[in-house]
């Protein structure tokens, strides 16, 4: 039955409903047995029913699936506390959207940076020739301008955007950061660098993609529309433009595989892997742990609401 | 048999004995039809085998020779006889017989060596037509298999140095020999067609019409549109004015293997013409005599050109799409495709706005200062940058690892 049909229901036809229930459960079993039975069913089917009614929006009704999710890992890892949102829906999407065209992007691309590599033949091929291959690249290549452009417009136009812009602009305590994790890799000290919620590991895997995308799209428009390029500038320029989208497919490769898988999927406390970019969820236990000021602030956040709350 | 042996031998030597007076009127086509008309006359040799000595009265009949008699031929016959003189086609066909003899098959057979083609073993014997009935054995689309008796034998080919059975299977196989068996096409080049038919001779001697510098006349026997475009191109000049390297059209399209430019395995389909070009174009020795640019190979295969065409982009431009094929020009000609001035009209072929601003730059880019600095400094750039940028990874993951284990070995320490 679904929610709409429930909304307003009465008392009786939620109890007709519950002796329906239960009398189709309990025929043929002795009386005693039966009656616990039914007892329990009872129990079950009311809360499930009230919580239903309770949901009326489709917004509550995520809010109370989270709720059960939530409540269902702490059942799982009870140290892992509660579980804070670290992104939204929106930047999870932008993500998803980026990773699966840079996927596209390098596995259609690298082929022809590296042609006599072993893989590349089965690559190309993967996609049924070049001529095909070309073509998901031009495709990776759309999407990847759709990221750009719509992460640009997240940044201006979105409260979450504008104040995540502003936190990853680089600062001097990234420096101070930088050189403390490194003693303290090395054992010189014994403080873990407290970061804020953007690390200066995070910072430089965002703006190397910023970087990245600006040289790969620009360079890649000129190769894409080289006959429209070549009109109003001479060859050498598009020699250098494919020089430089090659050099830096590489770069880029190099910094997703060493630097952001490491750092940010696959490092020790991770591994295997992290659903992070799925449910975009931080547990106490990790914010805790890698982003210590920004918990402060949350808490110290929710402390004054709950005294303006309380005094108002 | 044998016993016509016996019988004959004596009554010649009794005709020889009487001082060859004996011989009466020549005998006809009937008188010799008496004991040749047998299907079970034959001779034996000295080996042991057994040769026919029938002869078939129709086919001779039906033959170019059948209003004539036996005697024409075979002079010496008379009835009974022993073993006659060998038949002299050249009585007759002087002009034949003389570029016969010429031949590498005549100097041989002058030499004793029986095996080798004569007269009878292309026209037939007794049942000789001429070469336009489609039944004679030399009729333009009968001559190959005829030759490809004695050249498919491995026994023959052994004894005499002659190309393995492969090159004639890849005639068979060939546009050339497709069109003759296949498509029947009276204009299809069989072998006489290029190895000439009385006067053949191996190609390398200079009088063969196979020798590398009769090539391009040879071809243009009937690719005479080509001929003319080739000989006005860097190639058909350097060959006519006697540049050994200057490749000829064997050079690029094969012997006998020769396909169609649309067959996936002919040396100048799309994907081949690089691999071809560069058989000369990428040999140090060729390149520094001739005063050629270098590296034209390496860098269009570093391009996206080469790549791409690698990987089986056959629309992607391969050598010949710039510089053009049978006639084609150093760049410095005017007339060159590759010339700066009609580089927009090449590149236009395939890049619809192509304008002057393809002419500037280099095409094949060589990346090294003094060609293409722009480029090399992008590369040079990125390669510090990359190789940098690495490096800083690797260290920054690697300590991470290391004090995650250190630090993990303390904590056990503690605990103990």
């Amino acid at each position: 039955m679904s929610v709409d049909e429930k909304k307003g229901p009465s008392r009786e036809t939620i109890d007709r409903e519950i002796e329906a229930a239960v009398s189709s459960e309990t025929t043929g079993i002795d009386p005693e047995q039966a009656d616990e039975i039914r007892e329990k069913i009872r129990r079950r089917v009311r809360a499930e029913i009230e919580r239903e009614i309770r949901i009326r929006t489709a917004a509550e009704r995520r809010e109370e699936e989270r709720k059960v999710r939530e409540e269902r890992r702490r059942e799982k890892h009870h140290e892992e506390g509660e579980m804070f949102q670290r992104f939204n829906r929106n930047f999870r999407f932008q993500h998803m959207v980026m990773f699966s065209s840079v996927i596209i992007l390098i596995v259609t691309g690298m082929p022809i940076k590296f042609p006599n590599f072993i893989l590349s033949r089965f690559f190309v091929n993967l996609w049924g020739g070049i001529n095909n291959s070309t073509i998901v690249h031009r495709i990776g290549a759309g999407m990847l301008i759709y990221f750009m452009v719509h992460h640009l417009l997240y940044t201006i136009l979105s409260r979450d955007g504008r104040r995540d812009f502003i936190l990853l602009i680089p600062m001097p305590k990234d420096i101070r950061d930088a050189v403390q994790n490194i003693r303290y890799f090395l054992g010189k000290t014994a403080d873990k660098p407290r970061f804020g919620r953007f690390s200066y590991i995070e910072k430089f895997d965002y703006w190397a993609v910023y970087w990245g995308c600006i040289i790969m799209i620009g360079s890649g428009a000129f190769l894409w529309g080289e006959s429209i390029v070549l009109k109003y500038f001479p060859k050498f320029v598009l020699d250098i433009a494919h020089e430089m989208h090659s050099d830096e497919a590489l770069l880029a490769t190099l910094a997703i595989v060493i630097w952001h898988f490491y750092n940010v999927h696959f490092n020790p406390d991770r591994f295997p892997g992290t659903l992070m970019w799925w449910h975009g969820e931080i547990s106490e236990h990790e914010i805790k742990e890698e982003h210590p000021l920004e918990y402060e602030e949350i808490m110290a956040k929710r402390a004054k609401q709950t005294e303006a709350g309380g005094s108002g | 048999m044998k016993r016509i042996w016996t019988l004959a031998v004596p009554v010649v030597l009794a005709a020889l004995l009487a001082g060859g007076k004996v011989s009466a009127a020549a005998p006809g086509v009937g008188d010799c039809l008496e004991c040749h008309g047998d299907k079970t006359i034959e001779k034996s040799l000295p080996g042991g085998a057994t040769v026919s000595l029938y002869v078939d009265l129709n086919a001779y009949r039906a033959s170019v020779h059948g209003k004539g008699a036996c005697t024409t031929c075979h002079s010496s016959a008379t009835s009974p006889h022993g073993k006659l003189a060998k038949v002299t086609c050249g009585k007759c066909h002087p002009d034949a017989d003389k570029s016969y003899s010429s031949s590498t098959h005549g100097k041989s057979r002058a030499k004793g060596a029986l095996d080798v083609a004569g007269c009878d073993d292309c026209h037939g014997k007794h049942d000789i037509k001429k070469a336009k009935d489609p039944a004679a054995r030399s009729f333009h689309l009968n001559i190959a298999a005829v030759c490809l008796k004695c050249h498919m034998d491995r026994a023959i080919e052994d004894k005499y140095g002659l190309p393995g059975q492969q090159v004639m299977e890849a005639y068979e196989k060939s546009v050339h020999g497709m069109a003759a068996t296949k498509s029947g096409l009276m204009g299809s080049a069989v072998c006489p067609d290029c190895h000439g038919n009385h006067a053949i001779l191996p190609g390398d001697q200079p009088r063969s019409a196979t020798h590398r510098q009769n090539i391009p006349t040879l071809c243009g026997k009937c690719h005479s549109g080509i001929l003319e475009a080739y000989e006005k191109s860097v190639h058909g000049k350097g060959m006519r004015g006697g540049i050994p390297e200057s490749p000829v059209c064997t050079d690029c399209h094969g012997e006998h293997k020769i396909t169609k430019v649309s067959d996936p395995s002919s040396s100048v389909f799309a994907k081949n013409v690089p691999k071809t070009c560069s058989a000369c174009h990428e040999k140090e020795g060729i390149s520094t005599r001739y005063a050629l640019p270098k590296k034209r190979f390496s860098t269009y295969m570093d391009s996206f050109h080469g790549i791409a065409l690698e990987y089986g982009m056959t629309k992607a431009a391969n050598c010949a799409s710039c510089h053009g094929f049978h006639e084609v020009l150093p760049a410095a000609d005017p007339a060159s495709t590759v010339n700066k001035a009609n580089l927009p009209r090449t590149c236009g072929k395939c890049h619809p706005n192509a304008g002057p601003n393809f002419a500037k730059g280099p095409v094949h880019v060589e990346v090294t200062p003094q060609k293409a600095m722009g480029v090399f400094a992008v590369r040079v750039f990125y390669t510090v940058f990359i190789s940098m940028l690495v490096l800083l990874f690797v260290c920054h993951v690697g300590l991470d690892l290391l004090g995650r284990r250190r630090r993990k070995r303390l904590g056990e320490g503690e605990k103990e």
